[in-house]
């Protein structure tokens, strides 16, 4: 057996759970003085830890995020579900009413019928509007006067 | 009532495996049992890696809703045990940011929350002088674990405060067990040069 007591590393390996080689292991499985450096440590981080808790405190813990798995939001979140579904639909519904309404069906005759008659009477109206018309060639002035002098 | 408690019974003998499927059924007993097998382990985490009691209490909670709500995503991919871990500990990484700050333990254990581990000490050892040199090793290993940077303490803590082996704080953490080791080094080597100091 070594009679080399462990270095800061290999101390710092040990309180670490690692394997040590033989040799150290061998070692520090008799040596009082390195027993006591780990037990210093380990002691010292026993004391260090924070205290355990209430076993009631832990139970009441557990309880709540059981309820709130198995029975407090499902339910609630299949409400909000359904009440956006049936926002949805009701918000759907003109659409849907617009494009059911009955169309009549355009008869393209008499829009030709229409077309010609209005063109037949007057042409100029029929390609821009009566103001427009107004101001260009006055309804009162002579309309083939050939323009501004 | 017999009936319940058989049931009670029948529900802890289960393994692990018969226990996560039958939770991810919908079954309460096996989900309050697998909560009852990891609760202190989880409680241990988040105990020692934040320093308020009601984000404790919080984070703890909602490391058991998040567990039951995800089982599925676990689907026995490792170990539960390292897997309700991990979610404690990003749960706890979450808190801190969100609070920015930094981890806090009180040099002095608070008694209101159990039993303290230096009276139990205390209780068992006359020395006064002794008990008086454990104190103080305590309060320097608690400094110097809150100023261990993040991942070297989040190592620590689960390898001394919850007693997990390295295997189990690799897959917790999601690294490989050489980078746990290095960081545990590290920072055994800085916590241990500080309870020397205090107990030579």
């Amino acid at each position: 057996m070594s009679e080399r007591h462990l270095t800061d590393e290999e101390l710092d390996r040990w309180l670490s759970g690692e394997e040590l080689d033989q040799e150290v292991a061998e070692h520090a499985a008799t040596c009082l003085l390195c027993w006591h450096r780990r037990a210093n440590f380990l002691g010292a981080v026993a004391a260090a830890r924070a205290p355990e808790p209430e076993a009631a405190t832990l139970e009441r813990w557990r309880e709540t995020a059981l309820e709130r798995w198995s029975g407090g939001s499902a339910p609630r979140h299949r409400w909000w579900l359904a009440a956006a579904a049936v926002l949805f639909l009701v918000a759907l519904l003109p659409v849907v009413a617009h494009l059911r309404a009955p169309r009549a069906d355009l008869d393209a005759e008499t829009v030709v019928q229409e077309v010609d008659t209005l063109l037949a009477s007057d042409p100029l109206t029929a390609l821009a509007p009566e103001e427009l018309l107004e101001t260009v060639v006055p309804a009162g002035g002579n309309a083939t006067g050939g323009g501004v002098s | 009532m017999a009936t319940l408690a058989r049931r009670d019974r029948q529900v802890g003998e289960e393994t692990e495996g018969a226990l996560l499927a039958a939770a991810l059924g919908g079954d309460r007993a096996a989900a309050q049992e697998l909560l009852l097998r990891h609760q202190l382990l989880v409680y241990r985490v988040c105990r020692n890696l934040l320093p308020r009691d009601q984000d404790v209490e919080a984070v703890v909670q909602e490391t058991f809703l998040r567990a039951l709500k995800k089982l599925h995503a676990f689907a026995g991919a490792g170990s539960f045990q390292s897997w309700i871990v991990a979610i404690a500990v990003n749960l706890c990484r979450d808190r801190l940011r969100r609070r920015r700050l930094v981890p806090f333990v009180p040099l002095e254990t608070p008694d209101e929350d159990g039993p303290d581990p230096i009276s139990r000490l205390e209780a068992r050892s006359p020395d006064p002088e002794r008990v008086a040199m454990v104190r103080q090793a305590a309060s320097l290993v608690r400094r110097e674990v809150q100023r261990l940077p993040s991942r070297q303490r989040e190592v620590f803590t689960l390898r001394f405060f919850a007693d997990l082996g390295l295997e189990d704080i690799a897959a917790a953490l999601g690294v490989d067990v050489g980078t746990v080791k290095t960081h545990l080094h590290r920072a055994v080597h800085r916590v241990r040069a500080a309870v020397e100091e205090a107990m030579p």
